[in-house]
């Protein structure tokens, strides 16, 4: 069942909200009974979104807000945005402007993640969480704010030790299924996921691992299952990843414990702000090391830094991480594209021309 | 066409005394802070940094028209060239060591706030990476109108972690006292601005937008000195005598038009190239983002709070509803005929929400808008005769309408 058949069935029993960017806690959501779904991409061509915002804005983001516009997320009881990039933040207001979702939320996030910003945080969680619930009249206990940490928590233990399994090659499942499964997990509610799960560990522990180029994918937001397939067709084997919606996902936990909802809300703040961070959060410094530390217990032969088009953050970032490559002797290489792989045909060539740079080395 | 005010010999002289300054402390090893615009530069001169604001550096590279060739610097260090153009010539200038003027010393420290873009943010980050410089910034999160309750809170605090790193840095100390005589200073130029602001008003305006562009850098720079009140007063006095002697810079007013967004640097001409078509831009957004309804009267009793609530309501940290109830208040107080939108390619939270604001305005206050797309300081592919038909088309437009 595709994405948005699955979400739109799960709609019909229990409400479905949508978020953009991995800072969402969706603990919160989980706890209110409602299925937090992040939104994903799709092929559509921007057409209706022209006429609201320009061409510069970051093709991902305007992709959702086509979706919207086109119908394809009626399902939803609303949405949440968080302060994340300047591209998201010019489709919130869109979305918000022509009530595209029953609700339009917005978390005045800390930019800066620094340990002052928890107290802070929290309560801003509690106070866009507590709207929520008295819009969808639901009420928000602490009980169900400590159950809802811990399942997001399993959630994100078995993601790392699935994760571990296939960086020590004892997994043997291609980037594109096994990137599949990540994303699956933030839209499949926790008990398909585990299902799904379960199924992937049955298909894949007794294959045989074939060799392939070991390399690490470093962006800042993919979704888009078919850049896995075209490393995979091209010879390549992503050990790793540097990816918002790949190992961020799930690398920290929330600390459980907490007697109210403020402590654990203080608990949840804390680890949104000091997981590993993504370029558009200050300081990022963290993210270099998290890159540079996967390379190098994962035996990633290169580095694919994958941008896409209009990225500022990235497009900065890029210049550092570029840098300590070289400085490290790491082959690597610089790509941009958008979510639907619209220059695929170039990204192959320049894919296969990496791989061959880096056979080469290993020779 | 192009009436200049005698008011800009006095702010040549400003600019130049200031960047004298600036080199000297710096030369005499005093600590220097650079600083973005949205952070307030009362707080360093109470302590005796210098406040010393990138940005403005940045407007005077686009106007010099070398932005091109100093990104071009920082895109072969690996920066990306659709980066904010003010971003790609401040790191190519430092990285190459030279620009408009000269070699810029590197400061003592630097702090910006999250209360604009995420360009600034990584573009100060990049400086203090690029040359190991201490670096703070100030967390303001987005707010839909203003900043209150546990966010005006946050700010506050924001603020006092802020200036213990400047404590610290610099082992100069925060004086409390001082901090309060320079915001009553900054306090009076705040007032001569919004008259300043209020005198354009006036139907015909006195004053084009290109010189109200250039006029702001006391506004972003100097608040809190003495020069800088001389020079206001001088400049309200000025626009004062062209109403009363009816001098005007287009005398038979046809169409009145506000601009929305920074200023093209490089072509700031252009506001006058318009008037022989009987228009003039009689007031612009940009300039409000220093004017009272968002950088207003600091609480001299609790400055540390007042200056917390601006920085957190800052103009591009709020969001569409303030910004189309400024657009609202604008259109109806200057008379305003038309909007044009520089829809600017380097800067996103300006112009992402600009296609909503031009609908609300057409459908809500008959007033129509122009989306004109350009970069604020980098001139390549910018075709000037184009943006000059265009623009000539809207007003051409707008006088048939107006019948």
């Amino acid at each position: 069942m595709d994405y948005l058949t699955y979400l739109q069935n799960v709609a019909k029993t229990k409400n479905v909200v949508g978020y953009f960017d991995t800072y969402l806690p969706e603990e919160f959501l989980i706890a209110l009974d409602v299925h937090p779904v992040r939104l994903m991409s799709d092929e559509l061509e921007p057409s209706v979104s022209n006429a609201y915002i320009q061409g510069f804005c970051c093709p991902y983001a305007k992709n959702l807000l086509e979706q919207a516009f086109k119908g394809k997320l009626d399902f939803l009881s609303g949405v949440i945005f968080t302060r994340y990039c300047d591209s998201l933040r010019g489709v919130y207001e869109v979305w918000k402007t022509e009530k595209l979702s029953p609700f339009v939320e917005y978390i005045r996030y800390a930019q800066v993640t620094r340990p002052e910003s928890a107290n802070y945080l929290a309560k801003e969680f509690l106070n866009v969480f507590e709207n929520i619930a008295a819009k969808l009249n639901k009420t928000l206990t602490s009980e169900n704010l400590k159950q809802a940490v811990s399942l997001v928590n399993e959630k994100r233990k078995v993601l790392l030790n699935l994760f571990n399994m296939r960086k020590k090659g004892i997994l043997a499942c291609n980037s594109e299924d096994f990137y599949r499964l990540v994303f699956s997990s933030t839209y499949l509610q926790f008990s398909d996921f585990m299902t799904a799960l379960k199924e992937f560990i049955y298909q894949y522990s007794d294959g045989k691992v074939v060799s392939k180029v070991k390399v690490v994918i470093s962006a800042a937001e993919i979704d888009t299952p078919e850049f896995f397939k075209l490393l995979d067709d091209v010879g390549f084997s992503v050990v790793s990843d540097d990816i918002s919606s790949g190992t961020r996902l799930y690398k920290d936990l929330v600390c459980e414990g907490g007697e109210d909802l403020n402590e654990i809300a203080i608990n949840i703040a804390k680890r949104y702000i000091m997981k590993p961070p993504c370029s558009v959060k200050e300081p990022s410094e963290r993210r270099i090391e998290e890159l540079m530390y996967e390379v190098k217990t994962s035996d990633a032969k290169g580095v694919i830094f994958l941008r896409t088009h209009f990225c500022d953050s990235e497009g900065v970032e890029y210049a550092f991480i570029k840098e300590r490559l070289e400085k490290e002797k790491i082959p690597h290489l610089y790509v941009e594209t958008d979510h639907r792989l619209s220059n695929k045909q170039q990204l192959k060539t320049r894919l296969e021309a990496f791989a061959e740079q880096i056979e080469g080395i290993i020779i | 066409m192009g009436k200049r005010l005698k008011a800009t010999e006095s702010l040549k002289k400003l600019i130049k005394n200031y960047y004298d300054e600036f080199f000297e402390v710096s030369k005499a090893g005093k600590p220097v802070a650079w600083l973005n615009v949205g952070v307030p530069c009362e707080i360093f001169y109470a302590m005796d940094v210098f406040p010393f604001y990138p940005e403005n550096y940045g407007a005077m590279c686009g106007a010099q028209r070398v932005t091109p060739e100093l990104s071009k610097v920082s895109e072969y260090k690996g920066f990306t060239q659709d980066l904010c153009s003010y971003a790609r010539a401040n790191i190519g200038a430092l990285l190459a060591k030279k620009g408009p003027m000269g070699e810029l010393p590197l400061p003592t420290l630097q702090v910006e706030t999250t209360n604009s873009c995420v360009m600034i943010m990584t573009w100060w980050r990049s400086v203090g990476r690029l040359f190991n410089i201490p670096t703070y910034t100030i967390d303001a999160p987005q707010v839909k109108y203003d900043s209150d309750g546990f966010h005006l809170d946050y700010m506050e605090e924001e603020l006092k972690r802020m200036i213990a790193f400047v404590e610290d840095k610099t082992g100069n100390k925060f004086d409390q006292d001082k901090f309060v005589e320079i915001t009553k200073i900054a306090n009076q130029g705040k007032r001569l601005w919004a008259e300043i602001l209020e005198l354009r008003a006036h139907v015909p305006c006195p004053m084009n937008a290109g010189d109200i562009f250039t006029h702001m850098f006391p506004m972003v720079a100097l608040r809190g000195k003495e020069d800088y009140i001389k020079h206001l007063e001088f400049l309200r006095d000025e626009l004062k005598e062209r109403i009363v002697n009816k001098d005007f810079p287009v005398p038979n007013e046809k169409v009145r038009l506000l601009w929305d967004n920074l200023p093209i640097w490089y072509d700031l001409r252009l506001f006058d190239e318009l008037e022989q078509y009987g228009a003039i831009f009689v007031i612009d957004t940009y300039t409000q983002a220093w004017g009272p309804r968002f950088m207003g009267i600091v609480d001299e009793n609790n400055p540390l709070r007042s200056y917390g609530y601006y920085v957190g309501s800052g103009f591009l940290n709020v969001q569409i509803e303030r910004r189309y109830d400024l657009l609202k208040e604008l259109v109806a107080q200057y008379k305003v005929d038309g909007i044009v939108m520089h829809s600017d390619r380097s800067c996103k939270p300006y112009s992402l929400v600009q296609p909503e604001l031009a609908r609300r305005a057409r459908e809500e206050l008959g007033v129509p808008s122009l989306l004109l797309e350009a970069d604020h300081n980098d001139q390549l592919g910018y075709d000037r005769e184009k943006v000059i038909g265009r623009l000539k088309e809207f007003i051409e437009m707008i006088e048939t309408n107006k019948g």
